[in-house]
């Protein structure tokens, strides 16, 4: 008697064709940090697992032009020792140098952050601050969706059961100003009680664009929209920062929980993004 | 004459057996024909049993039994009990009827493996009638509807005094009153709780458990199994970390109980959660203390109120309140001083020993009180504190028993001086977003069982035919070093090196009577036995060194392992040539015990100085700089001893600032992993400067005290009054975490 | 490629194959303690969080109870005692010996292999890096700053105190 079985394609495409016949009695386990404390917790159960943490074609960070993508099965510390991440995705690297610890980096990849949707995701946070587009595949083929439209609730997320995240993907970020701040409870191995990513295009002292993600303040990571259109164009100052830090707090929807208080987030909300424009620009 | 071995930081005896993975702890053990338990633990803080259903799980392969309170003895004990005959209240079962906090014992399974087990466990099916449940104390005193024992929720008052402080109050200069909260905290040692039971053919069960006092397990197991002492064999398993949460007897009974019924050898090992929620936590508290004090800062009276939740067993919740009580006289001197604690069930997890057994909690009380007493009048915290502290050989105001060569005037001048907390105060606070804070706190803590139970140890020591030596014990080294330092001991004593000596812990059967491995006695009082049991051979060596070299002991001379006849060196005969010879010769064999027991009740003493640096957008602390002195009377090993002191402010930094088992007002716990439940890592710890005052105090071996509880003592509060000292705030409520600090912030 | 309701894995311990059918959800942790008797990887919570059960799978340190075993089928684990072959793990050890980074041991184990691991990455590491490399390694009994220590002494190349 048991619960549980194992399968191991050997390729993408055995991987999808398996996925596509299990339906959704598949589980798809890639470095399993997620899903072995899950099993533990008994938060799952009854399932095949469908182990693709050898497929070659998930694998490597590829630039291309202006775009980097990541193969799935990318790790945390794939990303912490890619120069391309390093100089052209510098919030994605400042979020893998504060995810988790050393030990869990070598296994967590960024294809289980993302479809683990959970709304602290590390590694979700700076790819969405990125605009980073996710390159999910099935049977009939493949299609391509804004990280913004994956989620849609805390560990919901949009794929189909016979659908696999292959690769996501994001245009270098070469000309911008850009920084993520963690906030836990310690330096190391805590989960997020709120995380903030920036990227910024600026001319002079004038802020052309900005993407604002942020982690753990809502049922998924999401983007500050209007604090966003706030600040574009502005240039940048106590008083917009003020505003804006204000403004942020309305778009978010924190929850209390055993790591904090809703009022807490809100409040660190404000705080946070104030220090991520300060730092980026510094 | 300058010391060989005492006093040196010689590495641990067992040490290469860790770094070389070749420890075998519990869990690691493998008997022929093992069975796995696993435990199914309540869901639910308080309810009935209604029904419970076994059949799914007894009928999965490889499951042998699946035990409920039906099966099992209905024999109570209190898992706190320690030695033959002590007197509790006894609440325990080795299955509850009835749960009584998220976490209670409900059944076990015995299969196969453990895998098995765990499915098995998953299987049984229970129906319980939930009943209304009370989560803290005061509510568990009022609710009459919520009775968690048949006598109600009021487990205990205690009260102690001395002087008449009520009649202090009225004339009082100044009158400071303060609300204190200790939060419920785990042990988190790395190694879960895990015991191994077989029984022989002949009825003996033999328990190997990495506990702290063997033969209060078997006090324990002889009673609720109804066995003769001697057909229990109690055996301590190397302890992968207990700070105190060993130290009671919680799975032996069980697992004692399943090798019998089955006929095969168990292993039960907890896993994290199960460890957190079902052993023993420590005490959560919430004190009201009050003080009158001159302008000038003396301490004229103090009262304190003390509510103690128990949790939902009695455990050592009695006998803990009032050692908490006796430990608030020793540290200051005051003349007038009443204390009241309350012991209450609650249906949370059972509070118990850990590390200082209450001292923590009463240091954590005392010394953010008096910092606020220190603001309050405009003193230096440290000048506050020197006014009113203890004098060496003062006496208890309590138990008028001598504090011995209490030297925590000294740890304190010292520290101010090593931590540079003059130049820390003068210099100005810094506006912005980060603030710097200072922070001392000083602490006390007992050393032996002298005047409050037995206090008893004994040693045999043997040399062999070559001068090799074992020292059988009963004692129970946790990792911190015990054995080493004892060998050191013996070895000074002897004038031979310490690889020489075996050091044998604990066995009921085989070693000798300990009462067992708390109270940080073990150095004070066990290394007073091996250096009294080293002394004893050493009179015999020359005692029959005399009859091979036909003279008499007093014209004997000794060094390095030998004897000679005053004068002749060369012709000098080492130990183990003296021992084989005389084995011959003499017919006699080279093994001495002795019994000691303590005489005198010292005081180890401590203060620790904190800088913290506050993140006042955050409310996020990190502490900066940390200086503990400790009163150790003599370090026997100071690399331990500092090795001690380092642990011990890493917990302290985690009580001040992270540590919190979290329960709902319906009980349910909220963080029962470390994924929340946090443990200082190592970015997160300062560099610790230790310092040691070694005075020397009469009655340890070569003056020594102990440290593995004043360790953590003082430092929680030190940090507190840190951060309190950054902030001008005045926190009473530990752990100061980000969302308490920036609350009160913003309250202004 | 066949769905399974066990599979069959040999792992490389410690360069002995061991040969195991494991259910499918069986950590890497299990197989290596109750399978290949490597119990010199110790299991302090089973999910990640403290690691006590740190080996290194084919040339990465990972935690063993968040790798599947079936995952680790065909490849290399080398634990505390086949690093031991390794002059680098003989000096830690020595080293954690000499400086008194072990008490009650149980984090031990895990300790010197992410301490090995990262010594071969980064052989002058300022204290700090030494303390964040350490990080997913828990240990309660030593507040850390000896094993600081012990990891400094060895990358300073001076091993004996
Ligand atoms: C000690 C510890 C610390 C942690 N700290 C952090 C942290 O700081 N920040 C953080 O964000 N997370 C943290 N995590 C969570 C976890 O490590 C991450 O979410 C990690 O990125 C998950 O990746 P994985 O490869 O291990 O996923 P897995 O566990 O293998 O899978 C996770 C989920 O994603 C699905 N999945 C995996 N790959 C794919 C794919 N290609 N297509 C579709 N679905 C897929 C799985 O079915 C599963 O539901 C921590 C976990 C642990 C144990
Ligand atoms: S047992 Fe693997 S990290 Fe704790
Ligand atoms: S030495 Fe005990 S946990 Fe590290």
């Amino acid at each position: 008697m048991n619960s549980f079985a194992y399968i191991k394609p050997r390729t993408k495409e055995e991987a999808l064709s398996v996925l596509h016949e299990l339906g959704a009695r598949a589980k798809i386990a890639a470095g399993c940090t997620n899903v072995l404390p899950d099993i533990k917790a008994k938060k799952l159960a009854d399932c095949v697992l469908v182990d693709i943490s050898s497929l070659a074609e998930l694998k490597g960070i590829k630039v291309t032009g202006e775009t980097i993508t990541l193969g799935s099965l990318v790790t945390i510390s794939e990303l912490l020792e890619s120069e391309a991440v390093a100089s052209d995705a510098a919030v994605l690297w400042q979020a893998a140098k504060v995810f988790a610890d050393p030990l869990t980096r070598n296994r967590a990849t960024i294809g289980g952050n993302l479809a683990n949707a959970s709304p602290a995701g590390d590694g979700i946070v700076p790819l969405m601050a990125l605009g980073a587009i996710v390159t999910v595949e099935n049977v009939n083929g493949k299609r391509e969706i804004p990280l913004e439209d994956l989620f849609t609730g805390p560990g919901q997320n949009a794929l189909k059961p016979d659908e696999l995240i292959t690769a996501v993907s994001f245009a270098r970020a070469t000309n911008t100003k850009s920084n993520f701040i963690k906030f836990g409870l310690r330096k190391s191995m805590a989960i997020s009680l709120v995380s903030i990513a920036v990227v910024m295009e600026t001319n002079g002292d004038k802020l052309d664009r900005i993407r604002i993600a942020l982690g753990a303040l809502a049922p998924t990571p999401v983007r500050a929209k209007k604090t966003e259109e706030l600040l574009a164009g502005k240039q940048i100052g106590p008083e917009v920062l003020e505003q804006a830090s204000e403004l942020i707090k309305t778009e978010v929807e924190p929850i209390t929980d055993v790591r904090a208080s809703r009022e807490y987030r809100l409040h660190l909300t404000g705080v946070l993004l104030k220090r991520a424009i300060e730092t980026a620009l510094a | 004459m300058a010391l060989k071995y005492v006093g040196h930081s010689l590495p641990s005896k067992d040490a290469i057996l860790k770094v070389t993975g070749q420890m075998f702890y519990t869990g690691d053990m493998q008997l022929a024909n093992m069975l796995y338990a696993k435990l199914l633990l309540s869901p639910v803080a308080h309810g009935l049993i209604k029904k419970i259903d076994t059949t799914a799980a007894e009928n999965m392969a490889g499951v042998v039994k699946v035990f409920t309170y039906a099966d099992v003895p209905k024999v109570p004990y209190n898992s706190y009990i320690w030695y033959f005959g002590q007197d509790e209240p006894k609440t325990e079962y080795l299955l509850s009827d009835k749960a009584r906090f998220v976490g209670d014992r409900i059944a076990v399974v015995v299969a196969e493996s453990a895998a098995i087990a765990a499915r098995a466990v998953r299987a049984i099916k229970v129906e319980y009638e939930e009943l209304p449940a009370a989560t803290n104390p005061f509510e568990a005193l009022q609710g009459g509807q919520v009775a968690i024992h048949p006598g109600g929720n009021l487990l205990d008052e205690v009260e102690f005094q001395v002087g008449d402080p009520e009649q202090v109050w009225p004339g009082a200069e100044v009158v400071i009153t303060d609300t204190i909260t200790t939060p419920r905290t785990h042990h988190a040692a790395m190694e879960t709780h895990a015991c191994l039971a077989a029984c022989s053919p002949d009825g003996q069960v033999t328990i190997w458990s990495p506990c702290q006092g063997v033969y209060g397990v078997r006090a324990n197991v002889a009673e609720v199994l109804k066995l003769p002492l001697n057909k229990v064999r109690v055996i301590k398993a190397p302890v992968g970390g207990s700070f105190g949460g060993k130290q009671e007897t919680l799975l032996e009974p069980l697992t004692a109980f399943l090798a019998r019924a089955t006929g095969r050898p168990v292993l039960l090992v907890l896993d994290r959660r199960e460890t957190i929620l079902a052993t023993r936590t420590r005490t959560a508290t919430k004190s009201v203390i009050k003080s009158a004090v001159t302008a000038d800062g003396t301490l004229l009276a103090r009262d304190i109120e003390t509510v103690i939740d128990a949790g939902a067993y009695t455990a050592n919740s009695r006998v803990i309140a009032r050692a908490m009580g006796k430990k608030h006289f020793r540290l200051y001197r005051i003349p007038h001083m009443h204390y009241k604690a309350t012991a209450v069930y609650t249906n949370t997890p059972v509070a118990g020993g850990h590390r200082a057994w209450g001292s923590p909690q009463v240091c954590a009380v005392t010394e953010i009180h008096m910092d606020h007493i220190a603001r309050q009048l405009g003193l230096d915290p440290v000048e506050l504190r020197l006014k009113n502290l203890v004098q060496p050989y003062d006496r208890d105001p309590l138990s008028g028993h001598s504090l011995g060569n209490a030297r925590v005037r000294d740890c304190l001048h010292t520290g101010a001086r090593e931590f540079g907390w003059w130049q820390k105060r003068e210099r100005p606070q810094k506006n912005g977003r980060f603030r710097r804070g200072i922070g001392v706190a000083c602490g006390s803590h007992p050393i032996s069982y002298f005047s409050a139970h037995q206090d008893l140890t004994s040693m045999s020591l043997k040399m062999h035919e070559d001068g090799s030596l074992t020292l059988n014990t009963g004692l129970h080294d946790m990792g911190c070093g015990l054995t080493t330092a004892l060998a050191q001991i013996v070895a000074e004593e002897l004038e031979i090196d310490p690889s020489l000596i075996n050091v044998m812990e604990a066995d009921t059967e085989r070693g000798l009577y300990d009462i067992g491995t708390y109270a940080s006695r073990n150095t004070y009082v066990g290394g007073a036995c091996a250096l009294k049991v080293a002394r004893k051979l050493k009179e015999l060596l020359l005692q029959q060194a005399a009859i091979l070299f036909k003279t008499t002991p007093e014209y004997l001379a000794t060094g390095a392992g030998k004897i000679w006849v005053k004068g002749q060196e060369t012709q000098s005969r080492s130990y183990g040539e003296i021992v084989a010879a005389a084995m011959l010769q003499n017919q006699v064999d080279f093994i001495v015990s002795t019994t000691h027991r303590s005489a005198a009740l010292p005081v180890a003493y401590a203060a620790h100085f904190a800088e913290v640096e506050v993140d006042i957008e955050t409310g996020l602390v990190q502490v900066v700089d940390f200086v503990a002195v400790h009163d150790v009377g003599k370090a026997i090993n100071p690399g331990f001893v500092e090795g001690q002191i380092h642990g011990g402010v890493q917990m302290g930094i985690g009580y001040a600032l992270y540590e919190e088992i979290k329960i709902t007002p319906e009980g349910r716990p909220l963080n029962d992993s470390f994924k929340d439940y946090f443990v200082v890592n190592a970015p997160e710890m300062p560099e610790v400067r230790v310092f040691l005052v070694e005075k020397g105090e009469a009655g340890g071996p070569f003056g020594a005290k102990g440290v593995g509880e004043i360790a953590t003592v003082p430092a929680a509060p030190a940090v507190a009054n840190a951060v309190n000292n950054a902030l001008g705030t005045n926190f009473c409520d530990l752990p100061l975490t980000p969302a308490k600090i920036l609350a009160r912030l913003k309250q202004g | 490629m066949e769905i399974m309701n066990e599979v069959k894995v040999t792992i490389n311990v410690n360069g002995q194959q061991v040969t195991a059918t494991v259910a499918p959800e069986e950590s890497l942790l299990d197989f290596l303690r109750n399978r290949a008797g490597a119990t010199e990887v110790k299991c302090g919570c089973n999910k990640g969080d403290c690691g006590t059960c740190t080996v290194v799978l084919d040339g990465q340190t990972v935690k063993s109870c968040l790798v599947l075993a079936a995952q680790a089928d065909n490849k290399q684990v080398l634990t505390v005692k086949g690093l031991e072959k390794e002059q680098l793990m003989q000096d830690l050890q020595v080293s954690f010996a000499n400086h008194g980074a072990v008490q009650c041991g149980f984090c031990t184990p895990g300790m010197l292999v992410t301490a090995k691991t990262f010594l071969e990455k980064n052989p002058q590491p300022s204290r700090q890096e030494i303390r964040e490399a350490l990080s997913g390694n828990l240990c309660r009994c030593t507040g850390y700053q000896k094993i600081v220590d012990a990891v400094a002494a060895v990358a300073a190349g001076k091993n004996d105190k």
